[in-house]
C-alpha cells in the first residue's frame, strides 16, 4: 500500500552533555552542581512531529480528494473521475462489488485509520525517539522510530480490512446509502446510543488510560529490538483502536466519507487523549452520543 | 541501526520515600496528567542491594527533586540529583549512569527524554530513615520530607492503604500510600513545597538485565 511512511528514521544527533565524565569530587559535601545538561532535543522532536504531520496531512489530502471525486460522481453526472473509487459506492445497486473495489475500499478506511489515529500517538511516538536517541549517542542497540511507528499502522490496516468487509456486508444488505451513509433510522440510532455507552466501560477506560500515560506505557512494556518495537507499536495501536474503534463505526451513520464528520471524530480523539481533562471530555461525549442516538429512535418509532 | 554493543548491567534494590505535587493517589502513575497541571516531587533512595558492573552501590542513598511545567511525559523536566556524601567517587557515577538512564532499564531510560535540565550529582549529607508511614528523608538544611499516616478523616484513625500494580508499575510494585508533614526543596532555583499532598513508601527493584 502507498502509505507515504517518512517517520523520523533519521533524526538529527543532538549534544547533550549528560556524560559521566563530570568527575564527582571537588565539591564534596557543598550544594552546588557539578554536571549539569540541557536538553530535550527539540530539533529531534520537531522531526519526529513533522514526519507524522507529513504522514496524516497525506492522508487528509487523499480523503479530501476522494470525497471530491464521490461528491462529483454521486451528483449523478457521471462515473468519470472515480478512477480510485469503487465505482459501485458512488453508483450502487447498479453492479456488484469488484475485488478491485474491495481492494479501494480497504484502502481508504487504512488512510483514514491512520489519517484519524496517529495524531494522538505523538506523545508516545515522541517519547520513543527520545529513548532511541539516547541510544544512538551513546553508542548503544537502537531502533529507528518508523519501525516503532509502523507497529500501529500494521495493526489500523488490519482493523481496516474489516471495516471495509463490513461496509461490504451492509452494502449488500442495502442499508447504506450512496454516500454510504446508513439508510435505516433504527441501525443509526442504536450505533450512536451504543457508542455512547461505549465510552462508560471500563474497557474504554482501561484503553484510555493507557493512551494517556505514555511513560508508564513505555516502562511498563518496553522491548529490545526491531521485533520489540514492532510488538510495542501494535500493542499500543490496540489500545488506541479500544479508544476509538466503536466511533470510527459512527461514520457507518454519518457518511463514510463525510469530511466534516471525519475530521470532527478525529479532533475528539486526539482531545480525549492529551488534554489535561480528557477523561470528561470522552464522558460528555458518551452523553451526548446517547442522546443523539435517543432522539434519532425515537424520530423512526 | 542496531549497533551491538555489551552494555554494562546493573541492578538495584532499595526502599522509597516518594512525595510530590499531586492529590492523593499520583495521577502521573495512572491517568498520566497531574491534578495541580504541573507535577513537583522529591523523591529519597536507599539502596539496599545494588551492582552496577563491578561496582557494589550497596548503602548508596540518592534523593532526586524536580518540577515539570506540565505532565511528566511531556516533557521540560528540570531534576536535581543529590548523592550522599558517604559515597565513593565510583559509587556516584554508577548511580548517576542509571538514574540518567544511559545504562537503560526503566523507568530510567524513559524518562531521559523528558528531562530538559539536569543537575548533578550533587554530593550532600543524606539523612534518610525508612521506617513504615512515619518516614523521613533531608539532604542538608533545604531538602526535606517527612510522611505521616493518612486518617480517617471521621474517626481520626491512621488509615493503611496501599496501591499495588500486580503486572508491575511505573516506579515500584507496592507502595505503602502515606501523606506529608513537611515536604520541601530549595535548590539554586528549584523550589518547591507541597506539604500534606500524596507520599508513597515502596520498595524498588530495578535493572537493564534483557
Amino acid at each position: 500500500m502507498a502509505i507515504p511512511l517518512r517517520g523520523d528514521s533519521t533524526c538529527r544527533v543532538e549534544q547533550r552533555n549528560l556524560t559521566m565524565d563530570h568527575a564527582p569530587g571537588p565539591d564534596r559535601g557543598s550544594a552546588t552542581a557539578i554536571a549539569s545538561a540541557q536538553g530535550p532535543a527539540l530539533r529531534d522532536s520537531a522531526v519526529v512531529v513533522a514526519g507524522i504531520a507529513l504522514l496524516v496531512g497525506a492522508g487528509w489530502a487523499y480523503l479530501v480528494l476522494e470525497a471530491g471525486r464521490m461528491q462529483a460522481g454521486a451528483g449523478g453526472m457521471s462515473g468519470m473521475g472515480t478512477m480510485t473509487m469503487p465505482s459501485a459506492l458512488v453508483a450502487p445497486g447498479l453492479h456488484a462489488w469488484s475485488p478491485v473495489d474491495l481492494l479501494l475500499l480497504f484502502t481508504m478506511w487504512a488512510i483514514m485509520m491512520v489519517a484519524m489515529m496517529l495524531p494522538s500517538a505523538t506523545p508516545m511516538i515522541t517519547l520513543f525517539a527520545g529513548v532511541s536517541r539516547g541510544r544512538r549517542q551513546r553508542g548503544d542497540a537502537w531502533v529507528p522510530t518508523a519501525v516503532f511507528v509502523a507497529g500501529y499502522i500494521l495493526l489500523w490496516t488490519s482493523f481496516a480490512a474489516l471495516a471495509a468487509l463490513a461496509q461490504w456486508g451492509l452494502h449488500r444488505a442495502a442499508l447504506l446509502s450512496p454516500m454510504m451513509r446508513s439508510t435505516s433510522p433504527l441501525l443509526g440510532g442504536g450505533l450512536l446510543i451504543a457508542a455512547g455507552i461505549y465510552q462508560f466501560t471500563p474497557l474504554k477506560r482501561a484503553c484510555l488510560s493507557q493512551c494517556r500515560s505514555p511513560l508508564g506505557f513505555l516502562s511498563r512494556h518496553w522491548r529490545e529490538g526491531v521485533r520489540g518495537a514492532l510488538q510495542l507499536g501494535v500493542r499500543h495501536g490496540t489500545y488506541c483502536i479500544g479508544c476509538c474503534a466503536v466511533l470510527m463505526t459512527l461514520l457507518f451513520v454519518l457518511g463514510v466519507m463525510n469530511l466534516l464528520w471525519i475530521a470532527a471524530i478525529a479532533v475528539f480523539v486526539l482531545a480525549e487523549k492529551v488534554l489535561p481533562r480528557g477523561e470528561w471530555i470522552a464522558r460528555a461525549a458518551g452523553v451526548l452520543l446517547i442522546g443523539w442516538g435517543g432522539w434519532v429512535v425515537a424520530g423512526a418509532l | 541501526m542496531a549497533t551491538t554493543m555489551s552494555r554494562t548491567t546493573y541492578h538495584l534494590r532499595g526502599d522509597s520515600i516518594e512525595s510530590c505535587s499531586c492529590n492523593h493517589g499520583c495521577n502521573c502513575q495512572f491517568g498520566g496528567f497531574p491534578n495541580e497541571g504541573i507535577c513537583e516531587f522529591v523523591i529519597g533512595y536507599d539502596v539496599t542491594d545494588g551492582r552496577v558492573g563491578d561496582v557494589d552501590i550497596t548503602g548508596v542513598r540518592i534523593v532526586v527533586a524536580g518540577k515539570y511545567p506540565n505532565a511528566l511525559h511531556e516533557g521540560n523536566g528540570h531534576v536535581v540529583m543529590f548523592v550522599d556524601e558517604s559515597a565513593s567517587d565510583e559509587q556516584v557515577n554508577a548511580v548517576l549512569s542509571v538514574f540518567s538512564g544511559q545504562l537503560g532499564g526503566m523507568p530510567w531510560e524513559a524518562l531521559a527524554p523528558t528531562i530538559a535540565k539536569f543537575e548533578g550529582p550533587v554530593r550532600a549529607h543524606i539523612d534518610m530513615e525508612v521506617s513504615g508511614k512515619r518516614s523521613r528523608v533531608r539532604v542538608g538544611r533545604d531538602i526535606e520530607v517527612l510522611t505521616t499516616p493518612l486518617l480517617n478523616p471521621v474517626t481520626g484513625a491512621e488509615q493503611n492503604v496501599h496501591i499495588a500494580y500486580p503486572d508491575g508499575g511505573f516506579f515500584w510494585n507496592d507502595g505503602d500510600i502515606v501523606t506529608t508533614e513537611t515536604m520541601r526543596a530549595k535548590h539554586g532555583d528549584l523550589e518547591l513545597e507541597w506539604p500534606s499532598r500524596f507520599a508513597a513508601i515502596a520498595p524498588v527493584a530495578w535493572s537493564n538485565a534483557t
